[in-house]
């Protein structure tokens, strides 16, 4: 192999160890920043108060993903349900200044009951996953999205 | 017969009920009383069943003037929604509004939002947007039987402000009447509507009124 061929293999070498972890290393950093909202309510009735208020929030629930129903296959009983929550206008904005935001759009809002039946409202605040980005308008969309969030989260908790 | 208890009044609520159904199911989902799959089951086809059922009495019964004007209205709004198409679509591709909502109808319709329009999603979209002004021309015959087919107009446009006003454009992110969109958004909406209510007033006319005598 010629030098320069070898020169060239170790700069990539190099440049694939500065971007990977290292082996067996766990990467535990989080960069998102977590609201838990708990509710003295019962789980079922914070479902159906999320549902009755997305609208309100100017969103929609374009899915849901009812993690219970679906681990009681597995013989685990539980009590969680993710909602992917947005507006396609709001989407149509976000992805216009970045296909990439479709990672974290639609926003994930999970409603679980924990280990001692009470019902939590859990969601990563968007500004804190889209700043990433570095774009303004993105970052503006973000910002009313958390007041969005907020704004559902507290009203089907309460 | 009942003393004192008109018929007539009883058959247009109960016209006026069913007709109701489909038109607010929409608003009725995106207010969390399940989803538009859901309510297409237990709401909007056995309510359309029931104007089916509706219409065999008044004609079993003899009420031959008011089945006549139950079909006139289906139909006079169906084809009126024509007219609403050809302003909602334009409109649309202008971006004066933020979706095609005859298609967003029909992937909630068939639950796969996330998996976006399929030609029977949006063919179920569009049937349920044209059966929504079948309804409406239903609720309108129901409501204005008697009396001029012009009132179709205001009728229109009461239903356009109603749009508006409903969950369904909040739940769209616009805000109520649009107003974080654009004025385009309710001027188009409004133009649309006011085009239903015009063909809808031109085609009941042209049906024979709306005078129902039996």
């Amino acid at each position: 192999m010629s030098l320069k061929k070898m020169a060239m293999v170790g700069a990539v070498a190099m440049a694939m160890a500065v971007h990977a972890p290292a082996a067996g290393a766990a990467d535990d950093t989080f960069n998102g920043v977590r609201v838990t909202v708990d509710s003295s309510k019962s789980f079922e009735q914070v479902v159906d108060a999320l549902k009755s208020l997305v609208a309100k929030n100017g969103m929609m629930v374009m899915a849901e993903v009812n993690q219970g129903q679906m681990l009681s296959m597995t013989g685990l009983s539980l009590k969680a349900t993710l909602f992917l929550v947005g507006s396609p206008t709001v989407g149509k904005q976000l992805f216009e200044q970045n296909h990439a935001v479709g990672l974290y759009v639609p926003l994930r809002v999970s409603v679980y009951a924990d280990a001692n039946g009470k019902t939590h409202v859990e969601y990563d605040r968007p500004s804190s996953l889209l700043g990433q980005f570095k774009n303004e308008q993105i970052a503006m969309i973000a910002k009313m999205l958390d007041e969005k969030l907020d704004g559902l989260a507290s009203m089907a908790a309460k | 017969m009942i003393r004192g208890f008109d018929e007539s009044v009883f058959v247009r609520l109960v016209l006026l009920a069913l007709a109701s159904a489909a038109p607010n199911a929409f608003p009725l989902s995106q207010m969390g009383y399940g989803s538009l799959h859901e309510l297409a089951w237990i709401l909007i086809l056995p309510a359309a069943a029931g104007l089916m059922v509706a219409w065999g009495l008044l004609v079993w019964r003899g009420a031959s003037s008011m089945a006549r004007l139950l079909v006139h209205g289906a139909i006079a709004g169906a084809v009126a929604t024509l007219a609403l198409e050809a302003v909602r679509y334009p409109g649309f591709r202008l971006g004066f509004m933020p979706g095609n909502l005859p298609r967003l109808m029909g992937v909630l319709l068939l639950d796969r939002f996330v998996l976006g329009p399929s030609t029977l999603s949006d063919l179920a979209g569009f049937a349920y947007h044209f059966w929504n002004g079948a309804s409406f021309g239903i609720v309108f015959v129901a409501l204005a039987k008697g009396r001029s087919s012009w009132w179709a107009l205001p009728f229109g446009l009461a239903v356009g402000v109603g749009f508006l006003a409903s969950p369904v454009v909040q739940a769209l992110g616009v805000g109520p009447f649009g107003r974080s969109f654009g004025w385009h958004f309710a001027a188009t909406v409004m133009t649309a509507h006011a085009a239903f209510g015009l063909a809808m007033a031109v085609l009941i006319e042209r049906l024979g009124g709306l005078d129902a005598r039996d």
